[in-house]
């Protein structure tokens, strides 16, 4: 948890009213210090150990805070910043206090607290943030049309979520988090539908086999494609064909 | 390499990231504040 600037790249960002940023292993994260920077924080240290034997250790997956960018960093009314202040002015007394057998249960469940509670405030930072995020599910409309319209699929395979998420200068969870809360579906479900358009447009208005529609399209193997149109229509792509003809 | 170019530092333990950020060391093995 953080207020204050904090330089990343050639970017200076803003948590003046305090923000909250969550990385996981292996997350490369950092920026360098510069004179007119100045950010105080809190950091909660967790060794992925801690949560072994623990059902967090499972549900913590579903958090896709875990893999944001800096700039998707939480920001946080004086209300929320002043809940998670208060979880984590808990953990740091049982940390102080004295170390038992109860102490580990104690800090999971504050921990599990504070993850609901990130998850809650992320939410509603979706919500209050919508007229981006509608821009932001028109520009990836228009990514995706645009991948099909110039036939990025023949050259590069199958269009990826990574791919959409680069080009969005978001990463992946984000992204996807983002298009669930604004349209109830992930980003890979968006592509699936998508393919599913296009697949339907070829089957019925040329002579393509099925193969070619698949290799068109950007799959490697014929059968991944006729398992995601049966999976998605629940006929094969050859009952489609037939029910035009 | 530049000379201000920053170098990534992986850390394997609490103890590591404390002593990076010129913290005290951490009371608890496995979790810090």
């Amino acid at each position: 948890m953080l207020s204050g600037k904090i330089e990343y790249g050639q970017d200076y960002y803003d948590f003046d009213q305090g923000g909250l940023l969550f990385a996981a292993p292996g997350q490369i994260m950092g920026g360098k210090g510069s004179e007119d920077s100045a950010c105080s924080q809190f950091s909660l240290f967790i060794h992925p150990d801690f949560f072994l034997g623990y059902p967090l250790a499972k549900k913590i997956k579903q958090f896709g805070y875990f893999s944001y960018s800096i700039k998707e960093t939480l920001h946080l009314s004086e209300e929320e910043k002043n809940t998670i202040l208060s979880i984590f002015s808990f953990i740091e007394n049982e940390l102080n206090a004295r170390i038992d057998d109860f102490s580990h249960d104690v800090i999971i469940s504050q921990l599990e607290l504070l993850f609901n509670y990130a998850n809650r405030f992320y939410k509603r930072q979706f919500i209050t943030r919508k007229a981006i995020g509608s821009n932001l599910l028109e520009k990836f409309e228009t990514l995706l049309d645009a991948y099909f319209k110039d036939d990025l699929s023949v050259e590069f395979g199958l269009p990826s979520v990574s791919y959409f998420a680069d080009h969005l200068n978001l990463s992946s969870s984000y992204l996807t988090d983002m298009l669930r809360s604004l349209t109830g579906q992930s980003t890979q479900q968006h592509i699936h539908d998508r393919l599913i358009i296009e697949a339907k447009q070829m089957l019925s208005t040329t002579d393509l086999s099925v193969g070619e529609v698949a290799y068109a399209l950007g799959f490697e193997h014929s059968q991944s494609f006729s398992n995601l149109f049966k999976t998605k229509t629940k006929i094969s792509p050859l009952e489609f064909r037939r029910s035009f003809n | 390499m530049k000379k201000d170019e920053l170098l990534p530092t992986k850390f394997t333990s609490l103890t590591d990231a404390h002593l990076f950020f010129d913290l005290p060391e951490p009371k608890h093995p496995l979790v810090s504040l």
